[in-house]
């Protein structure tokens, strides 16, 4: 592994509300390394989608910052690709003009875009649906085209907020699978929040454990040791689910 | 809503026998309140020279009126939602002024303007765009965050994003406002005319009314009426070849 890409020190939100000032976290201290699949844990609240939001730049912290190799970070780039949870994918354009959307609002010349739109929806398995609009596609399909969206900008880094989400088990399953084949390719570091423990322990390499902040535990970061290429068949491993029982022990004995 | 159905038919049918049989064959009703299918016949073939003219003429300035209006308007909204600084300057001028009814400026128009066209047209405009400003204004305040950020994530500027985001976005969810604003429009040509024209369909139904010519204000109101009403489909039409990528349509309450 490499220099750390991005380093976060003493990062810390809160908004205004109606009885007063609401800390979502405080404290948050953690370095990312180049080229590693870094995923954040947590249960619902404990702000971890904030956490990311801050890292994308569509919120400042209120504490702190976050600095991409040395330097603050201010507002949005392509270099942060967001793949969201929500469905982003633009309905109004085709799949091929979603995908070429970051391209061409970045003045890359239509011969280049064309070229980069091919490859990135050959390698999500999406060649062919060029010229079809998201209300033909099926959930997972969105995702794909999502994920070739952002891909397609070459970002530095990838933020993905619990991209799988929305959809079904088994789509689930297989976007797990293709998304570590497409990392094992192209190696480029990853954000990934998520509330799925098992998938968090197949995809990352380390995982950020984010409790909510009224329990007051500090955040904890462990090591995924299992080797790559990640085999879908690792989910039986028994050292995976031994490994999965003690991260659940870590969310049990709080009370919500 | 399909005009040829055959239940429809029937009805409508039933209708107007029951009218002709009353006004024909009966005297329940003097002339003067409800003329005979034929008096309004007799009553379109008097009007045969004057019809076309003031037909076009009303047209003319119905359509123009909705198009100022309509373009108008939606400036004015998007003027509105893009600019915090324009929102906060005029803003709350146009809050005083946009409850003022429009008809109620018949007569300043008079003052101002005098009788002619243009005052019509404006009249039309005017009422027009305060249905669409407030329609687009709103669209675009609710519609969803995550494309906005999508979009700026992707790393498309402020002025970008309003006409590739906001602009298809909330196209189909004016739908509503504009075939609201064209029905409006029909109705203030009529008051319009009221006010001083000297052609027209709405003039031609005064004189048509001082003359206690029941049958013909029927008849005009009858070519209003088929006006409107293609106006509307017209605008149905051009909005389904538009809105191809909403999944409009496919709610049905039946199978509940």
């Amino acid at each position: 592994m490499g220099n750390n890409i991005m380093e976060i020190k003493n990062l810390g939100f809160a908004y205004e509300t109606d009885h007063g000032k609401y800390e979502v976290f405080r404290n948050i201290n953690l370095n990312i390394k180049n080229n590693e699949f870094f995923c954040v844990i947590g249960p619902s609240g404990c702000g971890k989608t904030t956490l990311l939001n801050i890292i994308a730049g569509f919120e400042s912290p209120t504490e702190g910052a976050v600095y991409k190799d040395g330097v603050e970070i201010k507002g949005v780039s392509h270099e942060r690709a967001v793949v969201f949870q929500q469905d982003a994918v633009f309905p109004w354009l085709t799949v091929y003009q979603n995908v070429e959307y970051g391209l061409k609002v970045r003045n890359i010349p239509p011969k280049i875009r064309e070229e980069k739109v091919k490859q990135f929806l050959g390698i999500v398995g999406l060649a062919g649906f060029e010229k079809a609009y998201s209300r033909e596609l099926s959930g997972g399909m969105r995702k794909r085209v999502d994920l070739a969206r952002a891909l397609a900008n070459d970002p530095e880094i990838l933020l993905m907020d619990e991209p799988f989400g929305s959809v079904d088990a088994m789509t689930k399953e297989k976007l797990q699978i293709e998304l570590t084949e497409i990392w094992e390719s192209s190696k480029k570091t990853v954000i990934f929040v998520t509330h799925d423990l098992e998938e968090a322990l197949f995809l990352g390499d380390r995982i950020a454990i984010m409790q909510h902040i009224r329990t007051n535990i500090p955040l904890k970061i462990i090591d995924v040791q299992f080797k790559r290429p990640r085999k879908f068949y690792l989910k039986e491993d028994p050292e995976f689910q031994s490994l999965r029982r003690n991260l659940i022990e870590e969310f049990r004995l709080i009370e919500s | 809503m399909k005009l040829g159905n055959f239940k429809s038919m029937i009805f409508f049918g039933i209708i107007l026998t029951i009218w002709a049989i009353i006004t024909l064959l009966t005297d329940l009703i003097q002339p003067i309140f409800i003329p005979s299918p034929i008096d309004i016949f007799q009553s379109l073939w008097k009007m045969r020279n004057n019809l076309p003219m003031a037909t076009l003429v009303s047209l003319s300035i119905t359509l123009s009126g909705f198009g100022i209006g309509l373009v108008g308007g939606v400036a004015l909204g998007l003027g509105i939602a893009y600019s915090k600084n324009f929102l906060e300057t005029v803003g709350p001028f146009l809050d005083f002024t946009r409850p003022v009814p429009v008809l109620a400026l018949i007569p300043l128009f008079l003052l101002w303007f005098g009788i002619g066209v243009s005052p019509q047209v404006l009249l039309v405009a005017l009422g027009v765009s305060v249905i669409l400003g407030v329609a687009t204004y709103e669209a675009v305040r609710n519609m969803p965050l995550v494309y906005i950020r999508a979009a700026s994530n992707l790393g498309a500027d402020k002025k970008t994003i309003f006409r590739t985001v906001v602009i298809p976005y909330i196209f189909p969810h004016l739908i509503g406002a504009i075939r609201v604003g064209a029905a409006v429009s029909w109705g203030l040509d009529v008051a319009a005319e009221f006010m001083g024209a000297q052609i027209g369909l709405g003039y031609n139904m005064i004189v048509r009314q001082i003359y206690l010519d029941t049958a013909g204000i029927i008849t005009i109101v009858i070519i209003y009426s088929i006006l409107a009403i293609t106006m509307d489909q017209i605008i149905r039409k051009i909005e389904s070849k538009l809105t191809r990528w909403t999944e409009r349509g496919k709610i049905s309450f039946e199978k509940i």
